[in-house]
């Protein structure tokens, strides 16, 4: 396993999403003019961006594209996060082993090390999060439907995505340990899947010019540089024919 | 950690909140709005994380209510809560101004939060025009490096709550 201070570890990006960097952005904030922005798209796109790279880079192999765990059609944890083993080994998927220290505002000491858990469905089910969601109208196909990108974006944020973290709780269930869990990859990879198909039919460019130019933190890069996948180099057909 | 009582369910509920009343001044329930929110002000994010149930005119809800209109369910929020700081004394406080060179977007900053209760305003209030509202929380166990510095029971905390109604008058 790489060190853990090496920034291309895994314990270093998950780290900016949460404990210790905090630079994740969740909930609407308002800019130096009091206009409020939205970046919990675009900081996210950048963040599985720079974590799918580095796993490239890893494994010597730029194929490699991270899996999307679509929660409407799979109702549990993906098999491959699951399990305990795979290929005759601990399952690198199934969980983390946390390693740090720290001091709470409380100024209690706190000396990490521990794996990841997770209490699956403990708090929510799947199917409650849809009902939910289709109740305040932000089911899937009902975002689809909408064409102004902060309704698209908080409708997403606050259920679905805010849900799919509950219903896998432990670390999931804070923001501050999130991606310390595999599991939040694939399922932020989904959220960005669902945003790139809302951008076929809505548009790439379309969100509030004055978010466009803001800098995510830490990935040196603007809303504007993570608008359009198709850049990128990558994309979310569900079929190729070649 | 302060507990929370199990439910009935073995899920994690803390103390339902119950708001003062609020008049709904609309005499033509089917002409005089299209459209309703219950609006939050102020929800605070340092707790952990949530499902909030929303009950009106229901003040004895809990989380073992069934979520139907006949006791009063209107819908529910998610809150993704930041349980407590993780970083040393004033990392998460609050400032109404961002520091030039501070990078972290301060998650413990309120929220407001809406849901859309439309068609469930114009059902109860054929019974009555006053409202108590009435959040429960369903809590995710926080991570167990995040427990004690959580207070499980008084999860739900926010400065107002109001209804708003829109007509298509201009």
């Amino acid at each position: 396993m790489m060190s853990r201070i090496d920034n291309r570890s895994y314990q270093f990006i998950a780290g900016d999403h949460g404990w210790i960097n905090e630079y994740c952005k969740h909930q609407p904030e308002q800019d130096d003019q009091g206009r409020v922005i939205h970046l919990f798209l675009g900081w996210h796109r950048a963040y599985m961006l720079k974590f799918e790279r580095l796993l490239q880079i890893a494994i010597n192999d730029d194929t490699l594209g991270l899996p999307w765990w679509n929660w409407r059609s799979t109702r549990n944890i993906p098999r491959a996060y699951e399990t305990e083993d795979a290929d005759g080994q601990a399952n690198p998927l199934l969980k983390y082993h946390m390693k740090f220290t720290g001091r709470t505002r409380s100024g209690r000491d706190v000396n990490v090390d521990k794996d990841t858990e997770r209490s699956v469905g403990a708090s929510i089910t799947i199917n409650e999060i849809q009902q939910i969601a289709e109740s305040n109208g932000v089911d899937i196909p009902d975002l689809y439907g909408m064409d102004h990108f902060t309704q698209f974006s908080e409708g997403l944020r606050s259920v679905w995505h805010n849900g799919i973290h509950g219903f896998v709780g432990g670390e999931m269930g804070d923001p501050n340990l999130a991606a310390y869990d595999p599991i939040f990859y694939p399922h932020h990879c989904n959220i960005d899947r669902i945003w790139a198909i809302w951008q076929t039919e809505n548009g790439v460019e379309n969100m509030p010019s004055h978010i466009k130019d803001v800098v995510l933190i830490p990935f040196g890069m603007t809303v504007r540089q993570v608008m359009d996948i198709s850049a990128l180099g990558y994309e979310y057909a569900s079929n190729v024919i070649s | 950690m302060k507990t929370a009582k199990p439910s009935k369910s073995n899920r994690i509920q803390g103390k339902c909140v119950t708001s003062d009343k609020l008049r709904l001044n609309i005499k033509n329930l089917e002409k005089d709005f299209y459209r309703a929110d219950l609006v939050f002000y102020d929800l605070q994010n340092a707790v952990p994380s949530y499902e909030g149930r929303v009950f009106l005119n229901n003040p004895s809800a809990d989380i073992n209510t069934a979520k139907d209109l006949q006791h009063g369910y209107v819908g529910s929020f998610f809150v993704f809560g930041h349980g407590s700081c993780l970083g040393d004394a004033g990392h998460c406080d609050v400032h109404a101004q961002r520091e030039k060179f501070d990078f972290v977007p301060n998650p413990l900053r309120p929220q407001t939060v809406s849901l859309v209760i439309t068609d469930q305003l114009k059902k109860l209030a054929k019974k009555s025009k006053d409202f108590t509202i009435t959040v429960c929380p369903n809590i995710t166990r926080p991570p167990i490096i995040n427990q004690e510095e959580v207070d499980m029971e008084n999860v739900v905390k926010y400065s107002k709550v109001s209804i708003h109604t829109y007509d298509k008058e201009t």
